[in-house]
């Protein structure tokens, strides 16, 4: 978790310690300016309703991703995040189990209209405990909107609605198969 | 009992004559794998199954298995469990592991789904009854955390069973490369035909 945000903080201090230089593939102000290459970093973090959170069905935090990839202002983006994280989970009748989650995630946008885009993605998530260890495919399609702040960097919000595979939980001792609503955050910057 | 036998030990066929004194089972079968994708093995399946008959002799209770081996290809103890379990409803098959082993099942892969990531080694723990054995430097199972986890039951052969496990296949291995002597741990006839086929030099 310490290595996580430590990455994070990393990042984001990347990003802000941009500064605004040349136009090149940015137009106006209220866009990202002084983009050389449509190459960034960042990170996000996700927030899901729904199946795959924990051992219950409800609110919990499923992402906490740095990424990397293209993101050419106004068009789209391709990109790529590896996260993890550990938390600890009761199964019924037995002792805590240490869990370490973590995701791969490959997504796709489209802008539509200026800042709001379109976005589809598949994730490779893993659950890994004494219990069992657990790995199952997920889709991804949603929207997203970002806010350019600092020239270089971005600020973005997006929500997707993600169909899990089937797969055995072996907390829930059931197949697991359903949908999650799951809302992120996160920033990027543009590298040069 | 499923496994490389690579090659196989005293101790492996002690463990299947205590299964059988302590009535925790019929017949043991001794099912070699084939060559797998997770593990070089350094003898071929035919001798590591020649080495097997060896040392099983003619007890009817010890039974020698190519089943595994006939497959070619390597798929996992769960899946092969469960076309052995399809091809003979009737048998109530129980894997026979060390407990060294047993600490490792709830991360063993599926090698035929999704390139080898996908696990199903709590499958194997829920569908299927354990016969652990101890192994020296390793925990016995908590039993009842086993069972409180909802898998199938589990029964111990450890030294208050009169069986501690103390050879393994790999510190025979090195001290056949490292020695023209016969390895504690290891039957005389093994031994032989090691010798004779030249095998573990490398």
């Amino acid at each position: 978790m310490k290595r996580i945000l430590a990455v994070l903080a990393f990042c984001a201090a990347f990003a802000f310690g941009q500064a605004a230089q040349s136009t090149e593939l940015g137009t106006s102000s209220t866009t990202t300016v002084g983009i050389h290459l449509p190459i960034f970093v960042g990170g996000a973090l996700g927030f899901g309703s729904g199946t795959g959170v924990g051992k219950e069905r409800g609110l919990g935090l499923r992402q906490i991703e740095p990424m990397i990839g293209f993101w050419y202002p106004g068009v789209g983006f391709l990109r790529a995040g590896y996260g993890f994280f550990d938390y600890t989970e009761k199964p019924d009748d037995g002792k805590n189990m240490d869990i370490e989650h973590s995701d791969f995630d490959i997504e796709l946008g489209v802008h539509l209209l200026g800042q709001l885009y379109l976005m589809g993605g598949y994730s490779r998530s893993k659950e890994l405990s004494d219990l069992g260890d657990v790995a199952w495919n997920e889709w991804a399609a949603g929207a997203g909107s970002l806010l350019n702040i600092f020239g270089k960097a971005m600020l973005f919000a997006e929500v997707t609605y993600r169909w899990v595979s089937e797969h055995y939980d072996p907390f829930l001792s059931e197949s697991v198969e359903g949908t999650r609503l799951q809302f992120n955050i996160g920033f990027a910057s543009y590298i040069y | 009992m499923g496994g490389a036998f690579d090659p196989v030990h005293k101790d492996h066929v002690a463990v299947a004559k205590l299964c059988l004194k302590r009535g925790l089972c019929d017949e043991v079968w001794f099912i070699p794998s084939p060559d797998r994708w997770d593990k070089t093995l350094c003898a071929s399946p035919e001798d590591r199954f020649a080495m097997l008959e060896l040392v099983t002799g003619d007890d009817p209770h010890l039974v020698l298995s190519d089943e595994e081996i006939r497959q070619g290809d390597f798929r996992g103890t769960y899946v092969f469990l469960q076309g052995l379990q399809s091809k003979f409803p009737d048998v109530n098959f129980r894997l026979l592991v060390g407990a060294d082993s047993y600490q490792g099942i709830p991360h063993w892969r599926d090698p035929l789904n999704f390139y080898g990531t996908n696990y199903n080694g709590h499958l194997l723990l829920r569908d299927f009854e354990l016969i652990v054995f101890s192994r020296r430097g390793y925990p016995k199972p908590d039993l009842m955390v086993h069972e409180a986890n909802g898998y199938a039951p589990l029964y111990w052969l450890g030294p208050e069973n009169g069986f501690d496990g103390i050879y393994s296949s790999t510190a025979i291995r090195k001290a056949l490369l490292c020695s023209n002597d016969k390895p504690e741990g290891l039957e005389q006839c093994v031994f032989d035909y090691i010798r004779e086929h030249d095998l573990y030099r490398v």
